[in-house]
């Protein structure tokens, strides 16, 4: 039930794409790399739904800002995606800061 | 386990393979193909070079899932040892790079990979960051930093023509009909990938460390009880599936001859059919090298029927190992996922 609802609502995020933003259709791959980046989303969020609204917003501020920087500054605009992987990455690894904040002895109980 | 009782143990895969093939062969007989025109030598030949890197990588991901931790980021290793062999064969040579630089540049490529694989392997294992996003983070990282070493060197997102790598001929055996010239008369690379699949099933069966990265998947706890410490065993798995995985992409590069940046690179989602591959195989070296060898012949098929003069859709093809493991895994169902996959282990001391 639960896996059936997660794939319609992705199914509609996808027809949203198509409708809102393109606007036609082209090759699905235009799609690109939207489904991967929800996931980390989620996890930025901590699977609550509210907390998507910021989580959202960051990965799509990231996304527009990538081609605004591609249209009026001189950095590839492959550095973008780099740094949205960089930026996944460390969501990934909540462990990684509370150790940290545990050495520096900023809190972070054990 | 003995070859003959992966047989076993997987009849109904290899079944269902041998049942595929020969349908297709029934297929193409009935429908009057020119059947001798699309299987020809050359293209036994190029499915096994488009079949190494996936193999390459399969066999990586499959050693660091054996240990217990989904390497999801193969996909990212691999453009990255793509990216990594084209700038540097265009560095170390100055520009005209010759057979000696390819080699080289796998090679500096394998050490680089080597260097991010152990980065990976530690904010996984140490600092137990969720396996699937990392993963999935690597690969994002691969995608933006690939192409942008491109850009930083060549000014674009392709490399200009490098050099690819060229065959290894073996004298008298490579005079063999049919059989020599596919074996023995071609890269060199994809020996060594037919060598490095049997002695890493070899590796994970029969010697005391294979057991080792089995039981850190299958059972942490037993193997810690052992006085063997697991997050070392799977940091050996992790990092050697990086570092393979970088190699595939390496492999695919010194076979293309180019780096290509631009859409999902000319990795073009290899990794992730290296992972199918190897769960297609059932955990298997072995069968991971056969899968990816199905899977390339897939992909080079295509270029076989163009050919003839019969069309079918590219979209199509790539399509087709997905559906196939979703089919394998509904249907037979007999996958063993090793069952400590995915979590962190907590030592008790």
């Amino acid at each position: 039930m639960t896996m059936a609802l997660s794939g319609m609502v992705a199914g509609i995020a996808g027809a949203v794409f198509a409708i809102m933003i393109q606007g036609y259709y082209t090759d699905p791959s235009g799609i690109g790399t939207y489904g991967f980046d929800a996931i980390a989303v989620s996890l930025l969020a901590a699977n609550n739904p509210i907390g998507i609204i910021p989580a959202g917003l960051l990965f799509g501020g990231l996304e527009s800002a990538g081609s605004h920087i591609g249209i009026y500054t001189d950095v590839p605009v492959q550095l973008i995606d780099g740094v949205i992987g960089l930026v996944i990455l460390f969501v990934a690894v909540p462990e990684l800061f509370r150790m940290a904040a545990v050495r520096t002895g900023l809190g972070g109980e054990r | 386990m003995s070859f003959a009782e992966y047989i076993k143990g997987n009849s109904g895969r290899v079944a269902g393979i041998v049942v595929l093939v020969a349908a297709a062969v029934l297929a193409a007989v009935a429908m009057d193909l020119p059947f001798l025109e699309i299987f020809t030598v050359g293209f036994v030949e190029r499915s096994l070079q488009a079949a190494t890197p996936i193999a390459l990588t399969a066999i990586g991901g499959l050693y660091a899932e054996k240990s217990g931790v989904f390497n999801i980021g193969v996909e990212g290793f691999m453009i990255f040892g793509a990216a990594i062999a084209a700038t540097m064969m265009w560095i170390i040579s100055g520009g005209s790079p010759g057979q000696s630089d390819v080699w080289l540049a796998i090679l500096a490529s394998v050490l680089v990979s080597l260097a991010f694989a152990i980065v990976f392997a530690v904010l996984l294992i140490r600092y137990e960051a969720d396996q699937i996003v990392a993963g999935l983070a690597l690969w994002f990282i691969g995608l933006g930093f690939g192409p942008f070493m491109a850009v930083l060197v060549w000014d674009s997102r392709n490399s200009p023509s490098l050099e690819s790598i060229n065959d290894l001929t073996i004298p008298v055996l490579a005079d063999i009909p049919v059989l020599g010239p596919i074996f023995f008369d071609t890269s060199p690379l994809v020996m060594f990938t037919a060598v490095l699949a049997v002695a890493a099933w070899k590796f994970l069966n029969d010697t005391r460390y294979g057991y080792w990265i089995q039981a850190a998947g299958e059972n942490p706890e037993a193997l810690d009880t052992a006085g063997i410490s697991v997050k070392r065993v799977r940091y050996a798995a992790v990092i050697f599936s990086g570092v393979m995985a970088g190699l595939g992409g390496a492999v695919l590069l010194a076979q293309a001859g180019s780096f290509t940046g631009t859409g999902e690179t000319m990795v073009s989602g290899r990794g992730w059919i290296g992972i199918v591959a190897y769960l297609f195989g059932n955990y298997n070296p072995l069968g991971a090298a056969v899968a990816a060898l199905v899977f390339g012949g897939l992909d080079m098929l295509q270029i076989q029927l163009q050919t003839v003069g019969i069309n079918v859709p590219n979209r199509l093809v790539n399509l087709f190992p997905y559906a196939g493991v979703i089919l394998v895994l509904t249907i037979w169902g007999t996958t063993r996922t090793p069952s400590a996959v995915g979590e962190p282990y907590e030592s008790e001391e």
